[in-house]
C-alpha cells in the first residue's frame, strides 16, 4: 500500500462547531483529528490519507491577528510536515474566505501544496486568485458533499502534477487569472465566428480575455494659484541620459527613474535619448528630445511666473507594453515620491 | 458579384528552361525572372532563389509574401490599385491562384525614412520559428531586389513591390490552360430573411501620421498595407468580400501576419462565407483605418464605422485589427459604438505579450468589450525560444543589424532572436493565451 497522505485541514469556529458570530474571537486551536467538514473529507480520501490535524480559528481573531496567526500556522506545519493543506470550503463567507486563502498562501510559502473552495465572488478568491487553487462552490453549504468531492479530486491532481496544473476551468479550479500560452482545438477565425453565433442566438459564450475593470480616477480640485505651485514633470517616453546608464528597459519597464533637470534650460540631443520602443523615436533621438519633455517651455513658464517653481527632478517611465495593473503600481510610486517632495501639480508628457 | 477561385496546388518547384506548370510541379527559369525585374532601370540589383520547406535556410529581410494570382475572367487585376495597378473588375469573374508556393519580397528598403519601423521579419524554412509560420510550409520563391540609391523612398518601395508583383503575375500566368486542383465560387446570394446579418470589420493600420519626418513633411503616401493602393487615413470604406479575396487590401507592414498572402487568404472571410445562407446572412465588409492622431478623429472614425455597419443592417460583426497601442483606442471605441447601437461584436486580438504578473495587456477594458478571441502572444521568449538556431544557407543579406539603436552587426546565419512581433491578426492558428 502507498504511504498515507498527511493532511492538515483549516476551518473557522462556525464549522468547528464552536458557534456563530458571537464566537468569532475564538483563538487559534489545533486538534489531532478531523472536525466538522473534515470528517466527510476524511471519508472521501478513504484509506489514502489521514487528517493529522484540524486547525480552527475565529474569523475576527484571524483577521485582527493575521501576522501572529500565520506564523503560528507555519510553525504547526513545520511540526506536522503534511503533504497537503486543505482549507474551508468557505462558500460566500468573506472573512472566512480570506483566512482560507491566507492559510493556503502560508502553506505554499513553506513548500506545501494547498487547496481550498469558495464562491466565485468571495473576496478570498477575488483578492488572491493569482496565488491560490480554489474549487468554485455555491454560496451556502447546501452542495458541500459534492464540492468536497471536487476538492479531493483536485487535491490528487495537485499532488501528481503540481507544476503544470491547469487551465483551471478544465481541471476544476477557479482560473487564477495568470495568462499562459495555450493551444486550442480550433483556429481563432473559427472560434470568433462561433462566439458571434452564440451571441446572436443568445447562447452562453466565454470570452478568451476576461473583462477586468480598472476603475476610474476622481480628478482633484483645480489648482487655485498656479503661480505659487511647485510643478513636477513626468514623461512616458523613457527619456534618459544618452547611453541609458541605468539600463532602463525599452518595453514593459518596471521602474521610475529620476533625473536632475534643475540646471538645464533644454534637453540636448547629444546628452539625452528616448527609450520607448512603441513609437517613432526619430525626432527625440536625432533631432530634439525636448519633444518628449518640453523643458524650454517649462523653464519659460517658470521665468514668467506662470508656475511657482519646477521640481528639480524629472520623472521618466517607459509607457510601451505596460499592463494597466503595472501602470497603477508605477503611478502610486510616482505620486508618493512627489508628495514627499512637496509637489502640488504634475504635467505628464504622454507618448 | 460572383467570384470563382481556381486553386492550382504546387508541391514542388524546379528550375528549367521553359517555365510551365506540369501537374503539381512548377518549372521556373530563374534567369528569365531576373530579366523581367531588370527591365525596370530603377532596379540596381536583382536575383531570384528558391527555398524549400524543411531545409536549413533563412530569408532576410522579408518585406512581403505574395500568393501568385491572376484574373482570367471578369477583367481586372489581382492585387488592384497597389503600385498603380488598375482597379476595375475586381471581385467578379474568375481568379486563378497558385497554392503551396509564394513569392517572398526580399529587400533592405525600409517602409519610410522616419525611423522606428525597422524591417524585422525573416523566415526560416525549418526549426521552431518555421513551425509557427504558415509561409515556411510553402515553397518560397525569393525575389531579392534593391533599387538605385538616387530615387526617393516612396519610389524605392514601389520599385521593389512592383518587381515582386511582376514575378507573381508571371508565375500565376502558368496556370492558364491547366486543370485546377479545386474550384470554389463566392457570392453573397440572397438568403432566408430570418438569418442574422453579419458584417466583417477589418481595422487596418495607416502609418500616415507617424511615418513622415514631422518637422519637414507629412507622409500621406507612405508604403504599408494599402486599400486599392491607398495607405493614408481615410473614412471607413465598405467592401464586398470578393474584393478582399481579389486583393483589394494588400501589401505588407511590420508584423509577420501583415502580408499580402494573409490578406487574400483571410480565414474570417472563409468562415463567414461557409455560414452564409446556412446560419448567417453575410452582408459585407468594412475597412477602418487606424492610428488617428486626435481624440476627435478617433471619435469620428469609430462612430462612422459603426454607423456604416448599421447601414449594412448588420446585427453582428467580427472585428480584426493589426497593430499597436494608439490604434487600440479607436478599435475598442468602435466596438463600443457598435454595441451601443445594437450590433453584437466579437473582437479577435492577440495578447501582445505575457507580463510577469500574468495579467491581460488589454489597455482599454470597456464593459462592452466582453466577447474577445485571443490569438495569444507572438513573442519567441513567451513561446519558449529566445533564439532560433543557426542555418546553413541565407537568402538575402548575410549581415543583420540588431539592438535598439541598430548598432550591432551579426551574421544572419547565426543563432539570432526571432522577429519581435508576429501577431496572428486574422485567426489562422490555434494559439491563444488562457487564464490558468
Amino acid at each position: 500500500m502507498r504511504k498515507q497522505l498527511r493532511i492538515v485541514h483549516y476551518i473557522n469556529q462556525f464549522f468547528a462547531g464552536i458557534g456563530g458570530e458571537e464566537h468569532n474571537d475564538t483563538p487559534l486551536t489545533v486538534v489531532d483529528k478531523p472536525v466538522g467538514p473534515g470528517r466527510l473529507l476524511k471519508s472521501l480520501f478513504g484509506e489514502q490519507a489521514q487528517i493529522v490535524s484540524t486547525i480552527y480559528c475565529g474569523d475576527d481573531y484571524f483577521v485582527s491577528n493575521e501576522k501572529e496567526v500565520i506564523s503560528e500556522i507555519q510553525a504547526i506545519l513545520h511540526d506536522q510536515r503534511p503533504d497537503l493543506v486543505v482549507t474551508g470550503p468557505a462558500f460566500d463567507a468573506g472573512r472566512y474566505g480570506i483566512s482560507c486563502a491566507l492559510v493556503c498562501k502560508a502553506a505554499q510559502d513553506v513548500g506545501i501544496p494547498a487547496v481550498t473552495g469558495m464562491h466565485e465572488d468571495n473576496p478570498g478568491i477575488t483578492t488572491y486568485r493569482h496565488e491560490i487553487i480554489s474549487v468554485p462552490t455555491g454560496e451556502t453549504p447546501i452542495g458541500m458533499a459534492s464540492e468536497l468531492k471536487d476538492i479531493v479530486a483536485l487535491a490528487h491532481k495537485l499532488l501528481e502534477e503540481s507544476s503544470s496544473l491547469g487551465p483551471g476551468d478544465q481541471v476544476g479550479f477557479a482560473p487564477t487569472g495568470v495568462r499562459t500560452p495555450y493551444l486550442r482545438e480550433n483556429h481563432a477565425a473559427e472560434r470568433s465566428v462561433n462566439m458571434l453565433l452564440a451571441r446572436l442566438k443568445n447562447e452562453p459564450f466565454s470570452s478568451e480575455i476576461s473583462n477586468l475593470s480598472y476603475g476610474s480616477v476622481v480628478a482633484p480640485e483645480p489648482i487655485k494659484n498656479l503661480s505659487s505651485t511647485k510643478v513636477a514633470f513626468i514623461t512616458t517616453a523613457g527619456v534618459v541620459p544618452k547611453g541609458n546608464p541605468d539600463q532602463m528597459s525599452t518595453n514593459v519597464n518596471r521602474r521610475v527613474m529620476e533625473y536632475d533637470i534643475s540646471n538645464l534650460e533644454q534637453l540636448n540631443v547629444d546628452e539625452w535619448e528616448s527609450l520607448h520602443s512603441g513609437f517613432k523615436g526619430f525626432i527625440y533621438n536625432t533631432v530634439n528630445p525636448n519633444y518628449a519633455l518640453p523643458l524650454p517651455a517649462f523653464k519659460e513658464a517658470e521665468r514668467q511666473g506662470l508656475i511657482g517653481s519646477i521640481y528639480p527632478q524629472m520623472l521618466s517611465v517607459v509607457g510601451g507594453g505596460c499592463p494597466v495593473t503595472e501602470a497603477k503600481r508605477l503611478g502610486s510610486e510616482i505620486s508618493a515620491r512627489l508628495q514627499k517632495g512637496g509637489v502640488q501639480a504634475a504635467i505628464v508628457a504622454s507618448t | 458579384m460572383e467570384l470563382e477561385i481556381k486553386e492550382y496546388l504546387v508541391e514542388d518547384v524546379v528550375e528549367g528552361l521553359t517555365p510551365s506548370l506540369e501537374g503539381t510541379t512548377l518549372v521556373v527559369n530563374l534567369e528569365e525572372l531576373k530579366r523581367i525585374i531588370k527591365e525596370d532601370s530603377r532596379v540596381a540589383s536583382a536575383s531570384v532563389e528558391i527555398a524549400h520547406p524543411g531545409t536549413s535556410t533563412r530569408i532576410w529581410p522579408v518585406r512581403d509574401i505574395i500568393e501568385p494570382r491572376i484574373k482570367t475572367k471578369g477583367g481586372g487585376t489581382s492585387y488592384p490599385g497597389i503600385c498603380g495597378r488598375p482597379i476595375k473588375g475586381v471581385g467578379n469573374g474568375s481568379t486563378n491562384k497558385l497554392s503551396g508556393v509564394c513569392v517572398v519580397e526580399v529587400s533592405e528598403v525600409p517602409w519610410h525614412e522616419a525611423g522606428g519601423d525597422h524591417l524585422q521579419l525573416f523566415l526560416d524554412m525549418s526549426g521552431p520559428w518555421a513551425d509557427l509560420i504558415p509561409y515556411s510550409k510553402l515553397v518560397n520563391i525569393c525575389v531579392i531586389v534593391e533599387p538605385v540609391e538616387s530615387i526617393p523612398i516612396n519610389e524605392k518601395n514601389r520599385v521593389v513591390h512592383e518587381a515582386c508583383l511582376k514575378i507573381s503575375d508571371a508565375l500565376a500566368a502558368l496556370t492558364v490552360g491547366n486543370s485546377p486542383t479545386r474550384t470554389e465560387t463566392f457570392a453573397l446570394t440572397p438568403t432566408d430573411s430570418d438569418l442574422p446579418k453579419v458584417a466583417y470589420i477589418q481595422c487596418v493600420h495607416s502609418s500616415q501620421a507617424t511615418s513622415g519626418n514631422m518637422l519637414l513633411d507629412g507622409a500621406a503616401d507612405t508604403f504599408c498595407t494599402s486599400i486599392y493602393g491607398h495607405t493614408e487615413l481615410t473614412p471607413a470604406i465598405a467592401l464586398h468580400p470578393n474584393e478582399l479575396m481579389d486583393g483589394a487590401i494588400s501589401g505588407p507592414y511590420r508584423t509577420a501576419f501583415a502580408t499580402s498572402w494573409m490578406l487574400v487568404n483571410n480565414p474570417i472571410l472563409q468562415e463567414l462565407y461557409e455560414l452564409h445562407g446556412v446560419e448567417i446572412d453575410f452582408v459585407g465588409c468594412i475597412a477602418m483605418r487606424t492610428e488617428w492622431t486626435t481624440q476627435r478623429e478617433k471619435d469620428l472614425i469609430s462612430e462612422q464605422t459603426a454607423r456604416l455597419a448599421k447601414l449594412l443592417r448588420a446585427e453582428g460583426v467580427i472585428v480584426t485589427w493589426d497593430a499597436g497601442g494608439n490604434e487600440e483606442v479607436e478599435v475598442v471605441q468602435m466596438i463600443r459604438e457598435c454595441e451601443d447601437i445594437g450590433i453584437k461584436a466579437v473582437w479577435l486580438t492577440s495578447d501582445d505579450h505575457v507580463p510577469a504578473n500574468g495579467e491581460s495587456t488589454l489597455l482599454t477594458p470597456l464593459p462592452e468589450l466582453d466577447a474577445i478571441v485571443s490569438t495569444g502572444c507572438f513573442r519567441g521568449g513567451d513561446l519558449g525560444f529566445e533564439t532560433v538556431p543557426a542555418v546553413d544557407r541565407v537568402v538575402g543579406s548575410k549581415k543583420k543589424l540588431v539592438g535598439r539603436l541598430r548598432d550591432r552587426e551579426v551574421e544572419t546565419s547565426s543563432a539570432i532572436a526571432p522577429p519581435a512581433m508576429f501577431d496572428d491578426h486574422y485567426g489562422f492558428m490555434n494559439q491563444t493565451c488562457k487564464e490558468f
